[in-house]
């Protein structure tokens, strides 16, 4: 096990390396002229053309990786361009909020689909699992830009009950930011929960019609023994790959639900830094989330070979 | 996202159903998004209800919630973006102030006087005025804070605004009055020191505003933080007593339009610095909320290459012209929020009266100039335009009315900050112009022979040397009559179809009173108190 976290977590760091260059050669390409940007349309040439080389945009993209690359060990991830402000801390925070409400809605999403997938699977056709199925498809369809302005009309203004506004004000206890984060969460959980769901579903359902469900059935055991010692766990693995996988997704992703309940997390901060070409700070917020996504494949992973004897040792056998 | 004094909303609702000329399946065509009108309902064009400005006597204390569309650098000399200009029009001053109606109020500075025909101006500067760590503001300040933003040194949106001022041309006469040496006359060159960029900083400003800011204005900025907003208290030393009413102030940044008028409705903001026609659909009846409406010079010019095939023609950019139905389009894009225009950029908010017949859409007679221009069948054409405002319905829009004339338009919806890389250079372009408070801004940045931002390089010897006085008279009867003689040049030649002229709206909360609209979406909360 120790042999396989090892070799994984290299992998982690060769991935983020590989990452690195590509987003900084693949940012390079980007369309518009950062000076200009930041200046405006109306600003004249000559002044666009003097920024850019005080920002150092006109010099090659080797000579500006290698800078970086050299910052970023020192722990100097460089200044953004538009924000005049240094990206390391302002990326830091910003994906520590995007965490906060991505691990909020797994924590609400993965129980729930998980239980109704399995409720479901357990009466294949029958009215909870048909009705779930369509309306989980219906809504998981809407944009969350649908279903959060949505929840904003019902639970913000005509109720009144909840704060729409997902950032709670500063020094709040945790009671506040619960409750400011309850309606982007539930807009999370209305998008994700269908597939999350269904997937569910339909490996229980192709576990319990599978010959050792069937073995385990006949030799005597119970029903809830068969359930959680041999159909669950085979069920969850495919699960599990799907949640590590998207778990970069949630956290990078999520533009519009930060956008609509004024959350300024790493998603909204990546989707302004590619607009307005501010490579430092695309590159920073870029280089987080493949962290966080290397991260959540290497948790899935792990979690996998805990649940599936047969990866960890697989390997070490042959 | 974009920078533009005028806001940063991508257009991602369709407008209201439907004009004369248009059907709604049309309209939808330029749209990129239902869910808006499927949250709100889709109201048609009718009477907008709209609030008068202050009552009562002002009360102080209390604070007030202001949301604005996104901010980049709050940097004063860099400075493009709505939401970085609100914040820092809190913080620091301008010399003087112009109003909704375009006078000029006295803020920093309390007199001007022009001298050698309006090549000279000397400002007198208010005594008495403190930047917020109890420096005195004076001469040096004001000098300093001009050469820097001219100071070819130092790239700054503000030197493409003023190209007739230059470093050297601005002098300190004595501790309380400057003196401005233009490089030739410009008569209305006060309303040039109130552009976004001129806030007076102290003489020894080396940049970091965000860390240290400092100013002569009504609020202190206590924290800005990147994409969320600035926090303000209420600077106790104003020179103005007894303003500002408010004891503290808070702006939002928001990067969207919708998501700010849900926060205006669920009370989370009181006020709304700007927001489209469209977007103002779901609050127009709500009675607690209260639409503020200023006439503006905001255009789109609609700019057709004159050193190119086919624009080449006179005639055939005539017929362009002649294909739409202008009043129509401020009924379906604009909910009747703008004022038909006539292919010029003299909108009637300036006090330039403008006589000229008004272009009529004429489908037979455009056919007729095409014919002759040697279009018979009309012509492909590539139309170029971002997404921004209603521009894309504009442009889809321009696709349906410009067919029956035989010229098929293939539009080009850009992201914003790419159309702007090659916006001067496209045949055929629809750009968003914002209002400068002065009409001769407008025509010598986009019409000028030599101008950066001509977009459909024209050139013509009348119309510049038209130009050149109308910019030095200081008379307003006469700079109407050149106005008009420019405005008829720009209708016959029409290097660009300039259909309306959008008015502004801003929202607010009832109890809040003393906020007035702004030609600019400039935001003035000195004067704004709170009716508990």
């Amino acid at each position: 096990m120790l042999r396989f976290l090892g070799r994984r977590v290299l992998l982690v760091l060769v991935t983020l390396a590989v990452a690195s260059i590509l987003i900084f050669a693949i940012t390079n390409v980007l369309p518009g002229d950062v000076g200009r940007i930041i200046l405006g349309p109306f600003a004249p040439q000559d002044a666009v053309e003097r920024l850019n080389a005080e920002l150092g945009a006109d010099r090659p993209l080797a000579v500006r990786y290698a800078e970086w690359l050299a910052g970023v060990v020192r722990g100097d991830w460089g200044r953004s361009y538009a924000f005049d402000t240094a990206v390391l801390p302002l990326v830091a925070e910003r994906l520590g909020r995007s965490l906060l409400l991505a691990g909020s809605g797994l924590a609400v999403l993965v129980p729930l689909a998980v239980a109704a997938g399995v409720a479901a699977a357990r009466r294949e056709g029958g009215l909870f699992d048909r009705v779930l199925s369509i309306v989980g498809l219906a809504v998981g369809a809407l944009p969350e830009f649908v279903t959060g302005v949505f929840l904003i009309l019902v639970f913000g203004i005509w109720l009144g009950w909840l704060p729409i506004q997902a950032l709670p004000p500063e020094g709040a206890g945790p009671l506040t930011v619960a409750a400011h984060l309850v309606l982007p969460v539930g807009c999370l959980v209305l998008l994700l929960f269908a597939y999350l769901f269904r997937m569910t579903r339909a490996s229980m359902i192709e576990a319990l019609a599978s010959d050792y469900t069937r073995t385990a059935v006949l030799k005597g055991l119970p029903q809830r023994t068969v359930i959680r010692r041999h159909v669950l766990r085979n069920a969850l693995l495919p699960t599990i790959t799907v949640i590590g996988a998207q778990i970069g997704w949630l956290v990078g992703g999520l533009v519009v639900v930060e956008t609509l309940f004024k959350y300024p997390g790493i998603g909204s901060l990546i989707h302004f830094a590619a607009t307005n070409k501010d490579i430092p700070l695309l590159v920073g917020c870029s280089l987080a989330i493949t962290f966080v996504f290397a991260l959540g494949n290497l948790a899935a992973d792990l979690l996998y070979a805990a649940l599936n004897p047969r990866v960890r040792h697989g390997r070490n056998a042959h | 996202m974009e920078k533009r004094t005028d806001g940063s909303f991508p257009a991602t609702t369709p407008p209201g159903p439907t004009a004369e000329g248009a059907t709604r399946r049309q309209f939808l065509a330029g749209a990129s998004s239902l869910a808006l009108g499927v949250a709100f309902g889709l109201a048609g064009a009718a009477a907008w209800p709209v609030a008068a400005s202050a009552q009562g006597t002002p009360r102080r204390g209390g604070s007030l919630k202001i949301a604005v569309p996104a901010a980049t650098s709050i940097d004063p000399v860099r400075l493009n973006s709505s939401g970085g200009i609100a914040i820092v029009q809190q913080v620091a001053e301008y010399l003087v102030y112009a109003e909704p109606d375009l006078t000029l109020r006295p803020v920093l500075a309390t007199s001007w006087e022009p001298s050698e025909g309006g090549k000279v101006w000397t400002f007198a500067l208010r005594r008495g005025v403190k930047f917020h760590d109890g420096r005195p503001l004076t001469a040096d300040d004001v000098v300093a804070t001009f050469q820097r933003l001219v100071d070819p040194a130092n790239a700054s949106p503000a030197a493409g605004a003023m190209p007739f001022l230059k470093k050297e041309g601005v002098a300190k006469v004595d501790d309380h009055t400057v003196r401005f040496t233009l490089d030739r006359p410009i008569g209305t060159f006060p309303y040039f020191t109130h552009t976004y960029n001129c806030v007076i900083l102290p003489a020894d400003y080396a940049g970091n505003f965000a860390e240290k800011p400092i100013g002569t204005g009504p609020f202190k900025l206590v924290s800005y933080r990147p994409q969320e907003g600035a926090k303000f208290e209420r600077n106790a030393d104003y020179w103005d007593q007894p303003k500002p009413y408010l004891d503290r102030l808070e702006i939002q940044t928001f990067e969207s339009p919708q998501p700010m008028v849900l926060a205006l409705q669920s009370g989370d903001v009181q006020v709304v610095q700007q927001l489209s026609y469209i977007d103002a659909q779901g609050i127009r009846n709500d009675p607690n909320i209260a639409l503020i409406q200023a006439d503006a010079a905001d255009h789109r010019q609609l700019c057709m290459r004159t050193d190119m095939k086919p624009f080449d023609d006179k005639r055939v950019r005539q017929a362009v012209a002649l294909c739409f139905d202008r009043p129509a389009m401020v009924r379906g894009l604009l909910g009747g929020l703008a004022d038909v225009a006539n292919d010029h950029p003299i909108a009637p908010i300036y006090p330039e009266k403008i006589e000229l017949a008004q272009r009529q859409a004429n489908i037979a007679q455009a056919r007729q100039l095409l014919a002759d221009a040697g279009y018979p069948q009309g012509f492909p054409i590539d139309l170029y335009t971002h997404q921004y405002l209603e521009l894309p319905q504009y442009a889809a829009l321009a696709q349906q009315m410009l067919a029956p004339a035989g010229i098929k338009v293939n539009l080009k919806v850009e992201p914003t900050n790419l159309y702007y890389n090659h916006w001067t250079e496209v045949g055929f372009g629809l750009t968003d112009w914002t209002s400068r408070p002065v009409a001769a801004q407008i025509l010598a940045q986009s019409f000028r022979g030599d101008a950066e931002w001509n977009a459909a390089h024209w050139k013509n010897e009348a119309f510049d040397t038209l130009l050149a006085r109308f910019e030095a008279e200081p008379d307003v009867a006469q700079r109407g009559k050149l106005g008009s003689e420019m405005a008829a040049i720009l209708n016959d030649e029409v290097p660009a179809v300039i259909a309306y002229f959008n008015k502004n709206l801003r929202a607010a909360r009832t109890g809040v009173k003393g906020l007035t609209g702004s030609m600019s979406n400039y935001l003035d909360m000195a004067q704004t108190w709170l009716d508990a």
